[in-house]
């Protein structure tokens, strides 16, 4: 093109500087010229401000999507995401012609060079090029023969397994954390986030009580229902209403809260923000905010200073009200108070729970220096369940001061000496979950396995969901009855109370999260179960590959009953712990 | 707030969230100015959630939304130009009307999903050395003054080695959207 000869090197630098949206004045004056009498550079001029834009976003998207799985909630019907989850989704069918884009497996980062040939994707029908298809064949050679059929035996084995296998990304960087919550109520279509739930861009609406929100940046955010929040990333937020105080250090100097009314933008302070349907307040406490809103906009204010912008987006100053900013003491102080509250009434559904004449066993690793365990004489039972604990150390548990058992290595494990015999069962457990390994981690199983009728095992697979085992006849062969997937990047490192309900008499496999049924697997031929020497957390089980499959997390309590758990006795069971 | 309002606005963010891009694509178009498109979507976001209780947000709200945030990237477009010196108010004016003119080239009907398509496929046609630059300068954010080095060559010639691949793939890109159907045949 005739540009090329025309346009010195340094407008192209300009244009550059115009595209990075750091030109100035007198370079612009430089750079305009050119494109005044050249059409065809101001033509590609545009063209390039196009491609550099969606080129962008294309490699940002690109960027999450591959240290993050498709379960972001709010990017989940994104288009772009999908577009570019398309792209990089690990299969034997076309793969995008790229140098080198790096996916991760379990812990290894491996960078995966273009292996699959380009099978000849094609532009459209039209005028466009045809991609060349660049499938070539190794040259077969006599002598090499046996070499290239082993070689291309080992690739099919890696390809079969990666196109069956999930392949792992690393859990992603979460944007922020539920650090804290008290009492918190969340809004009819959100999700229950849990104390140290990852958040990445998220809605979140709480009702009520108080919320202590940590970003990646090292900004922390205080809201208090009824509030509405919109994570958009680190240094983006949107309080559509409510109350809300952030302290912003160095490292998120830049923090924006948007309202309906104003922008906020942080440099580096604490403030606080309440917004309501007739306007927005900022009371900055220290540092300095930049406010930006349609009229009389104060500009940046610093501490001691506040404003207040009405719903016709006109600002006026005001004197700072410290008591709008929730301080750390105060949030201790509720926290303590709700703690408290909730230990009373653990206490208490503790102790109905233990009035259950169904119950088996319950063990409590609150205090793991002397495990709580209560258990029962059943009618009909061989003998009393006893625990022993084996290594796991202590851990801290759900609520502060609280404790639980870490599942770390082959050593950890709790084994329950016990012999009873029962047509239905409930397990539950209240488990954190911290590596799934391919192995799986075994939550309870029998010695047993495989070897006695009825024996069963329960444990989280590789690809989150849980599975409930039944042997049939003890010839070395179980049934396993699966969950939808339970265990996610949202919900890694998370407390979850999970149970599984194996019921006779309605001939089904329940699963249950946090009270919640989260699905049912038939059960067609129920057999009596054979609860025997069982270890929780690990397996004394030596066939079957399970050897390595100890559990890898944290486990607070554990509850056997013999009986098919109603849904309403696991919601109570599930508030308590 | 009363609880209905409360659930539609709720609503309102979800869905602005589930359109997120093809909002960002559209600021972009409507004001073609890096800076500026962040303020669009958060100006958007404010305008659409607090009326949300005046939209079907059960349909298709595509074209709403689009409607929103070209209205709102009008503003901040013509903000930015009665605030601008003459000299970049001109050369913003010849960009806007270029990819004005782009837009109905290939008719407003197509998604930024297409056009992510299009680049995956004109990305699979370039020379490896060119898409090797492009990955390193926008996936990796290694500037161009430690790729020269790297590869031996002057930083100014880069930015121009630069410019060709990004005109190339924009133009390779609206023949894909035009084998699409978009445009003109």
């Amino acid at each position: 093109m005739a540009i090329n000869n025309e346009i010195p090197l340094e407008i192209y630098d300009l244009a550059q500087k115009y595209i990075d949206d750091c030109l100035t004045e007198g370079e612009a004056k430089i750079l305009l010229p050119f494109l005044d009498r050249n059409v065809e550079f101001r033509q590609a001029f545009s063209e390039n401000i196009l491609a550099d834009f969606i080129l962008r976003e294309r490699y940002n998207a690109l960027r999450q999507i591959q240290s993050c799985t498709e379960t972001r909630i709010s990017r989940a019907k994104d288009p772009l995401w999908d577009a570019v989850v398309a792209e990089t989704r690990f299969s034997s069918r076309t793969f995008e012609n790229h140098s080198s884009i790096p996916l991760h497996v379990g812990k290894v980062q491996k960078r995966v060079t273009r292996f699959w040939p380009n099978l000849g994707q094609v532009a459209s029908a039209g005028k466009t090029d045809q991609v060349q298809s660049r499938l070539t064949l190794p040259v077969i050679r006599w002598g090499s023969l046996a070499l290239a059929i082993l070689l291309l035996v080992v690739i099919m084995v890696v390809v079969v397994q990666r196109t069956l296998t999930p392949v792992d990304f690393p859990l992603p960087e979460a944007t922020a954390r539920i650090a804290q919550t008290v009492d918190a109520v969340w809004g009819e279509n959100c999700p229950d986030f849990k104390r140290g739930q990852p958040l990445y861009s998220q809605a979140l609406s709480l009702v009520s009580g108080l919320v202590r929100l940590e970003f990646k940046n090292g900004a922390q955010v205080v809201a208090e229902g009824p509030t509405d929040l919109v994570i958009n990333d680190e240094l983006n937020l949107f309080c559509n209403r409510g109350r809300m105080s952030a302290y912003a250090p160095p490292t998120a100097k830049g923090l924006r809260v948007t309202t309906p009314f104003a922008d906020f933008i942080d440099y580096g302070t604490r403030f606080s923000v309440l917004v309501t349907d007739k306007g927005a307040r900022l009371d900055v406490i220290e540092g300095r905010v930049q406010v930006k809103t349609d009229r009389n906009s104060p500009g940046v204010l610093s501490a001691g200073n506040g404003t207040e912008v009405n719903n016709r987006r006109t600002a006026f100053r005001v004197k700072v009200n410290a008591d709008h900013y929730i301080t750390t003491d105060f949030f201790e102080k509720q926290l303590n108070s709700f703690e408290q509250k909730e230990q009373t009434e653990k206490e208490e559904v503790e102790r109905k729970i233990a009035q259950d004449e169904h119950l088996l066993a319950y063990l409590n690793f609150g205090q793991p220096s002397s495990i709580s365990f209560k258990n029962k004489s059943i009618a009909g039972a061989v003998s009393i369940p006893e625990a022993t604990r084996s290594h796991c150390a202590e851990a801290s548990g759900i609520l502060s001061g609280e404790k639980s058992l870490a599942f770390n290595n082959a050593d950890d494990h709790i084994w329950l000496q016990m012999r009873t015999r029962t047509n239905s069962l409930t397990l539950v457990a209240t488990i954190k979950v911290n590596e799934l390994k391919p192995e799986g981690n075994l939550i309870f199983s029998n010695d047993n396995f495989l070897q006695e009728s009825g024996s069963v095992l329960w444990q989280v697979l590789r690809d989150g969901r849980l599975q409930f085992h039944i042997t049939p006849s003890g010839n070395g062969i179980s049934a396993g009855y699966p969950s939808p997937v339970v265990i996610t990047p949202s919900t890694m490192n998370v407390w979850l109370t999970v149970a599984v309900v194996a019921d006779a008499e309605r001939k089904e496999i329940r699963h249950y999260v946090d009270g919640k049924l989260t699905g049912r697997v038939p059960w067609p031929v129920p057999i009596p179960l054979q609860l025997g020497n069982s270890t929780i957390g690990n397996t004394n089980i030596i066939s079957g590959g399970y050897r390595n499959a100890w559990f890898s997390g944290n486990i607070a309590c554990f509850s056997i009953f013999n009986k098919a758990v109603s849904e309403e006795e696991l919601t109570t069971l599930d508030n308590a712990l | 707030m009363n609880a209905d309002n409360k659930n539609q606005q709720e609503l309102a963010s979800r869905v602005f969230l589930e359109n997120y891009s093809f909002i960002r694509f559209i600021a972009f178009q409507s004001a073609p100015r890096r800076d500026l498109v962040e303020d669009i979507v958060n100006s958007t976001f404010i305008v659409f959630v607090n009326k949300s209780h005046q939209w079907d947000l059960t349909g298709n709200v595509k074209p709403l939304l689009g409607e929103i945030t070209k209205n709102v990237a009008k503003n901040h477009w013509d903000d930015f130009m009665k605030h601008s010196p003459d000299s970049l108010r001109k050369i913003a004016e010849y960009v806007q009307r270029d990819v004005e003119v782009t837009g109905e080239i290939l008719g407003s009907n197509n998604t930024v999903d297409e056009e992510i398509t299009a680049l995956g496929l004109c990305l699979g046609k370039l020379p490896e050395e060119s898409r090797k630059l492009v990955e390193d300068y926008y996936y990796h954010h290694v500037p161009l003054k430690e790729i020269a080095k790297e590869t031996g060559r002057k930083p100014l010639t880069l930015g121009k080695v630069l410019f060709r691949i990004r005109q190339t793939l924009r133009k390779c890109v609206e023949r894909v959207l035009k084998g699409m159907g978009y445009g003109d045949k």
